[in-house]
């Protein structure tokens, strides 16, 4: 067992450690409120170590709870609070991954055989069954301490069985496995649950059994609806549902979002204060439902859901519907909102991103005027050639 | 009709909280499951409202018809949603929470499902196994339509998105199921975290192998936990033990789970 402290390592060798601000403290943390003895770490066995407040009142914090009077269990990865200070608990022994920033460089862990673990269900914490037998008491030479009245010195030992690990009841008040007291040793089996007194402690064997494909995403993140328009599936080895090309661009003209070009991807879209709609503008001015857009068989509308301060297209206040043309602006309360619609070809102008000249005739209307030219021309041809007959 | 039932709740392998919640109340023949959504412990308060509004809401069905029981089942659902969507506007931290709800009601030989969601209720019937409800998820209505198959629909990009849920539109549609039970039925309500771990048969052979409704529904808990437990799982299991004499009145008022 090892104390980290400001980049430096204390080891904690048999018998106590003194932490505090006094002339016996090995580790000494200097702040308000730290006393002469503060803290006493004490390894009772290799890897095994516990903590004690040195002085009665003295404040100590284990990964956040405060500690009572009685000694506490410290486990590898364990954060000690002192007087507003942090105290990393680290056991070499034990260490894998998870080093502890400016120690040493980190040992390559060995290929170790996973070992099994408890976990508590009341803080979360692990115990790794790294003992045979591994004894569950309030006995503080216990492998896994439980502080309660309710339980016995050795309540429980964890034994090697065939396969993996069995249960064996030794207490007075019983061991529950699955909410079922046991009366003979009980093999224990991946997700079991283990009462000892009042806590609860998962078992989880070294490896799991597969999940059914596909299960870790399905069950990962439930979301309601789609975000994207709804496009033909992606084929199955598609990872992730591809974007929608949008419909349309709203570019930030004033607002929080300033020059951020949000892009429309629904043929419907909400916006508004709202973290739930499809555009979220964040801004006091704007009310939670606070606009409707819509294509509307190819014509773009602007619907106000009845906002505390209005939505106005082109300076003009939108009562109902009010259609937009590419270029509009609009502004809802204090934002303005530059409409750049995407469905219809409308291209814009490189280098010039405000103002309706930015907005360049569509590819369709270009086409139109070919077809003017065409035709002046084709008029043109045809009344030569009724002045040369003529004539 | 004579059931014995049993339920839990447990918070899986993976996830450090349990945003399911559910009613079991045996004597009334009411039984809930909703599985909430949303970050910041909003999921568990989506899925305890609605289990407290739908309960409440529910009130007697004694000596409604069909359309009546149906009707005030719906109304019970989206009240809850109302409630629930209510509070995502007012509440900062409860944007985005929302709930799946089934809700299964027995009476006179009968059972009444509400059902929003990808929570399921399945009944197995002298060795077969019948979902009862159908999943109100992308993937579902694909395979409804025929653009994918089952298979497919297991490993989709869109696998975990639901299309219908309580809590996160102004209004919700719940579907409503009738049907008859009969003696030696076994009805299950689930969350996803029991569904998505185990598949049908592996339900199907717990189902039919524990006799105990209490010992089917920890041992179903534990089996997805052995398969990774990666959600909140949550199950009840009713057996109908007789359909001539009673211990299931209609609706007393309901107590949580």
């Amino acid at each position: 067992m090892e104390l980290d402290y400001g980049g430096r390592r204390y080891p904690v060798a048999v018998g106590e450690l003194v932490i505090g601000s006094g002339p016996d403290a090995t580790l000494v943390l200097e702040a308000a409120g730290i006393r002469a003895r503060h803290a006493i770490v004490r390894l009772l066995a290799p890897g095994m170590a516990v903590v004690v407040p040195g002085e009665p009142g003295a404040e100590i914090l284990v990964n956040g709870a405060r500690l009572g009077p009685d000694p506490t269990p410290l486990m590898h990865g364990d954060k000690l609070g002192i007087g507003g200070l942090e105290v990393v608990v680290s056991d070499p022994g034990r260490a894998g991954a998870t080093r502890v920033q400016g120690g040493p460089a980190p040992v390559p862990p060995s290929p170790a055989v996973p070992k099994a673990r408890l976990v508590s269900l009341t803080d979360g914490r692990e115990y790794v069954v790294d003992a045979v037998p591994f004894v569950i008491g309030r006995d503080a030479t216990a492998n896994l301490v439980v502080e309660s009245d309710l339980v016995s010195r050795r309540h429980a030992e964890i034994v090697a069985a065939p396969g993996g690990y069995s249960v064996v009841d030794l207490s007075s008040n019983g061991v529950l496995v699955n909410g079922r007291r046991i009366s003979a040793p009980v093999m224990l089996q991946q997700g079991d649950v283990i009462r000892v007194g009042d806590a609860d402690f998962r078992y989880h064997r070294a490896e799991i059994e597969a999940p059914p494909p596909g299960a870790d995403y399905r069950l990962g993140n439930t979301v309601v609806g789609l975000k994207a328009v709804r496009r033909p599936p992606p084929m199955p080895d598609v990872p992730a549902p591809a974007v929608a090309e949008p419909l349309a661009m709203l570019l930030v003209k004033r607002g929080q979002r300033k020059g951020e070009r949000i892009p429309v991807r629904t043929p419907v879209t909400n916006i508004g204060r709202g973290e739930y709609n499809d555009i979220a503008l964040p801004d006091a001015s704007i009310s939670a439902n606070h606009a409707k857009l819509q294509l509307k068989e190819g014509i773009w509308v602007l619907t106000d859901l009845g906002s505390t301060n209005g939505s106005r297209v082109d300076g003009e206040a939108v009562n109902g519907e009010m259609t937009l043309s590419p270029g509009a602006e609009i502004a809802l309360g204090q934002v303005t909102l530059f409409f750049e619609p995407r469905d219809r070809g409308v291209t814009r102008v490189p280098g010039t991103e405000t103002g309706r000249q930015a907005v360049r005739p569509a590819p369709g209307r270009q086409a139109v005027s070919v077809r003017t030219a065409l035709l002046v021309l084709g008029v043109a041809v045809l009344l030569l050639a009724g002045y040369l007959l003529l004539r | 009709m004579k059931i014995s039932c049993a339920g839990n709740t447990d918070v899986g392998v993976v996830r450090s909280g349990n945003e399911d919640s559910f009613l079991l109340n045996c004597a009334g023949g009411l039984f809930i499951v909703a599985d909430g959504m949303g970050g910041h412990a909003a999921g568990e308060v989506a899925s305890e409202m609605a289990v407290q509004i739908v309960a409440k809401e529910l009130g007697s069905l004694r000596g409604l018809s069909d359309a009546e029981s149906a009707s005030r089942m719906r109304s019970a659902i989206r009240k809850a949603n109302a409630a629930i969507f209510e509070r995502t506007l007012a509440e900062h931290d409860k944007r985005g929470m929302g709930t799946t709800t089934t809700v299964m009601v027995l009476f006179s030989r009968r059972y009444l499902i509400g059902q929003v969601g990808d929570s399921r209720a399945y009944l197995l019937r002298e060795g077969d196994l019948l979902q009862l409800t159908k999943d109100h998820s992308y993937v579902q209505e694909q395979v409804d339509a025929g653009l994918l198959t089952p298979e497919q629909a297991r490993t989709h990009p869109y696998s975990n998105v639901i299309t219908r849920c309580v809590g996160a539109n102004e209004d919700v549609a719940p579907d409503i199921y009738f049907g008859n039970l009969e003696r030696g039925d076994v009805v299950l309500l689930a969350s996803d975290g029991l569904t998505g771990m185990l598949e049908d048969q592996q339900l199907a052979t717990i189902m039919g192998a524990e006799e105990n409704p209490e010992t089917c529904v920890n041992k179903m808990i534990a089996d997805a936990n052995r398969r990774g437990g990666l959600d909140n799982i949550t199950a009840i299991v009713v057996r109908v033990d007789d359909v001539e004499a009673q211990n299931t009145g209609e609706m007393p008022t309901a107590k949580s789970a």
